[in-house]
């Protein structure tokens, strides 16, 4: 990760002399210093977490790993593939045009192959997400939100069975058709066509428990565990809608890294541009703006 | 025809037979080896049939939990 410019600091400012134009300007000011570096700590945490979860495979096959041991790692590297396509996602890494932009797109690409979803069908998805957050109708991952976390895990689990129409990503489809990219429908049906022959083979070949250690039931938890702390929690209780209403700050029971960042997810909201791992620092330093503007900061 | 042939890989039903049933009759194996060798059939053709019967149900049910 590179350097965060200092010569703008909060503290130099009386915020309450500061009209909202003003203090928008301001706030924008220091969101800018936190962007525009690359996230190499992203990149290599795709390219690292690929690599093992591949390496897993051949390990257990060839009785070199037991499958008790494969079986956590695979979890826990499906379910941290999708932060660095997250990062690709918002062209984080490099933006159109520039030089690192192949790295980019790669990023994005390889790093979600444990999940087995398209990069080109979560990024298009995703901006839905961020233009129409907590919108019953628009928001493709609205179908999450519930009461209380027993009943997202409800709604999680029942939302990816074969009747359901609009719960988990089956609301998908419909997103992209409205915004026109329906046919990169045509990304998830290969990824899918996939991962079930890949599921079928191994289990036809007489590795069943193997395939589903490595990858069935690693999904499903990783799904779980992302749809939990980035969709359900910082958007809960999914009432508000707006610039400063949509996302709020909470105090993770797991802290920060285990809840993947995600406790300052209303920085990412606000400014998608800003790396994963900057949001705290940005967080800390516009938490007296964010303050004004109403955002619900929880604990933090 | 296309259309028909992807709705069919993705069925539970598949899933069930190509799948479950198979893990089935490999878990049996692990768990209890006595058991599964001592079955009347063989241990895969009991699992092919307890995935034949699952994915059927959630074939029919559109869900592979009780719950709805």
């Amino acid at each position: 990760m590179g350097q965060v410019d200092t010569a703008i600091n909060i503290k130099d400012f009386d915020l309450d002399r500061l009209t909202e134009t003003e203090l928008e300007v301001l706030e924008r000011k220091i969101a800018s210093k936190y962007m525009h570096i690359v996230p190499w700590g992203a990149i290599v945490w795709a390219f690292t977490n690929l690599f093992v979860w591949l390496a897993l495979w051949p390990l257990v096959f060839m009785d070199l790993l037991p499958i008790w041991l494969a079986f956590p790692i695979a979890t826990l590297n499906v379910m941290l593939s999708y932060l660095p396509s997250h990062e690709a996602q918002h062209s984080i890494i490099a933006r159109e045009g520039r030089p690192l932009r192949w790295l980019n797109e790669l990023v994005g690409h390889i790093s979600v192959i444990p999940l087995a979803l398209p990069f080109r069908v979560l990024r298009h998805t995703h901006f839905e997400h961020h233009n129409h957050a907590n919108d019953p109708l628009l928001d493709p991952d609205y179908s999450v939100h519930a009461e209380s976390d027993w009943a997202f895990l409800r709604k999680s689990i029942l939302g990816r069975q074969p009747d359901s129409e609009k719960g988990g990503f089956n609301a998908y489809p419909g997103t992209l058709e409205r915004v026109g990219k329906s046919h990169m429908m045509l990304d998830a049906l290969a990824f899918n066509a996939i991962y079930y022959t890949v599921l079928f083979a191994c289990a036809l070949s007489g590795y069943a428990l193997e395939a589903a250690l490595l990858w069935w039931l690693p999904k499903q938890i990783a799904i779980t565990y992302i749809q939990y702390y980035l969709s359900w929690a910082p958007h809960h209780p999914a009432k508000a809608q707006g610039r400063y209403k949509d996302t709020r700050g909470f105090k993770s029971k797991v802290g920060n890294v285990f809840s993947m960042g995600m406790q300052f997810h209303v920085i990412h909201h606000l400014y998608p541009r800003i790396p994963l791992g900057l949001t705290p620092a940005a967080f800390r330093e516009l938490k007296p703006i964010l303050i004004r503007k109403g955002v619900d900061i929880g604990q933090l | 025809m296309i259309k028909k042939l992807i709705t069919w890989y993705f069925s539970p039903l598949l899933f069930g037979i190509a799948f479950v049933g198979p893990l089935i009759a490999q878990v049996l194996l692990r768990v209890a080896p006595d058991v599964a060798t001592a079955l009347p059939v063989p241990n895969l053709v009991l699992g092919l049939g307890i995935g034949f019967v699952l994915g059927g149900i959630a074939q029919t049910r559109r869900s592979w939990i009780w719950v709805k």
